[in-house]
């Protein structure tokens, strides 16, 4: 089997976004130097001829499949349509164009939003597709459980080494803020930053703060890739059907405790308003993190951390 | 509660099996002497969150 050495040819999609903008600056750091990127504009990977034609002429030795039309819960509810078609057809395209082209190491990235909506918790991987999915973001789970199946079944079939990773919330400073359309924490450190500077007397939270969400820091997901990649073939010991994992931080946080740590770290001393009528999304959600820590890797940054780097970055 | 669900969970503490209790909605794992609730439906398998029970 092929390993994933240093001048390998990889095809990074999803580099301007949350978790492809890290991956492209750890890889570069780490001495992965052969890494091929293209923007939606360049490269539109829904439009399946163009993919086609784009896997046969590049030769790649391994990709990454972090593109995907994400967003947070009012972005999912408002966008039904696009958010399962767009990512069905992105993931048809770069893994089927993949396997075709005999590139035998992939990732693909899930999310923990796949997992029934009143799963155990901790949430082990083995929970998949026992339960109903959370209504708001089902769309975008069925696109990403598609993407899973789709890697699992080659694997089974044909031997291929396509590995899905699933993380919990993730963030970090090259994130969308947009308070309409963004996650939890990119959308309440944008609020509370807001208020600061504007002395304004109340931040209103989504929700009656109770929910619970589990939140890694990007550059923590980065080294797990890159830790991955470098111990590939030993991951087929730790993964579920030698496909899917879990990696997270274990640790859960309501959005009450949340909003409290964010309006500590921006210094923010005014009212915290919870709105029930607001979409608050599944009750609870961590993820049992066990076979990723059997790996051999661990998440470096707890929340305070990630929050107070990513909080310098973006805003000071 | 679904049937498929309850013959894949095990205890945290034993990796034995569990027997639903719908009434006191709670999942108790004898071997451990542990009753791990289940809160709005969504079983707790956290040891620290469990009750000890008389083995």
């Amino acid at each position: 089997m092929k390993k994933i050495s240093r001048s390998s040819k990889i095809f990074l999609t999803g580099h301007k976004g949350l978790v492809g903008n890290s991956l492209l600056n750890n890889l570069i750091d780490q001495g992965y130097h052969n890494i091929v990127t293209k923007t939606s504009k360049q490269l539109d990977l829904t439009d399946q001829l163009r993919v086609k034609k784009f896997f046969k002429s590049e030769k790649f030795d391994f990709v990454i499949l972090a593109a995907a039309r994400a967003g947070g819960i009012k972005a999912n509810i408002d966008n039904k349509a696009q958010f399962i078609q767009k990512n069905l057809m992105i993931y048809l395209n770069v893994i089927r164009f993949s396997f075709e082209n005999n590139i035998k190491n992939l990732i693909f990235f899930g999310t923990n939003c796949i997992y029934p909506k009143s799963s155990p918790q901790p949430i082990k991987e083995k929970y998949l597709l026992t339960g109903d999915l959370e209504e708001s973001i089902s769309y975008y789970a069925i696109a990403k459980i598609s993407g899973l199946k789709l890697c699992q079944a080659f694997n089974k079939q044909f031997k291929t080494k396509y590995k899905v990773i699933i993380p919990p919330n993730l963030y970090g400073f090259n994130d969308n803020f947009n308070i309409l359309t963004a996650h939890v924490l990119p959308a309440l450190l944008f609020k509370f930053h807001n208020a600061k500077k504007k002395d304004l007397k109340s931040v209103d939270v989504w929700g009656n703060g109770k929910q619970t969400r589990e939140f890694l820091y990007v550059e923590d997901l980065s080294g797990f890739i890159i830790y991955l990649m470098q111990n590939w073939a030993k991951s087929d010991n730790y993964f579920i059907d030698k496909t899917y994992i879990n990696v997270g931080t274990g640790k859960e946080t309501s959005i009450k405790e949340l909003s409290l740590k964010i309006a500590d770290i921006v210094r923010y001393k005014g009212k915290i308003i919870f709105d029930k009528n607001k979409p608050e999304g599944t009750p609870r959600k961590v993820l049992d993190v066990s076979l990723s820590k059997k790996y051999g890797w661990k998440a470096e940054h707890n929340l305070e951390e990630g929050l107070k780097k990513t909080y310098k970055k973006k805003f000071n | 509660m679904n049937k498929n669900l309850l013959k894949i969970l095990i205890c945290p503490k034993t990796k034995g099996s569990l027997i639903y209790d719908r009434k006191n909605q709670e999942l108790i794992s004898k071997k451990a002497g542990l009753a791990y609730p289940i809160e709005n439906g969504i079983p707790i398998m956290l040891i620290e969150k469990a009750r000890k029970i008389k083995k």
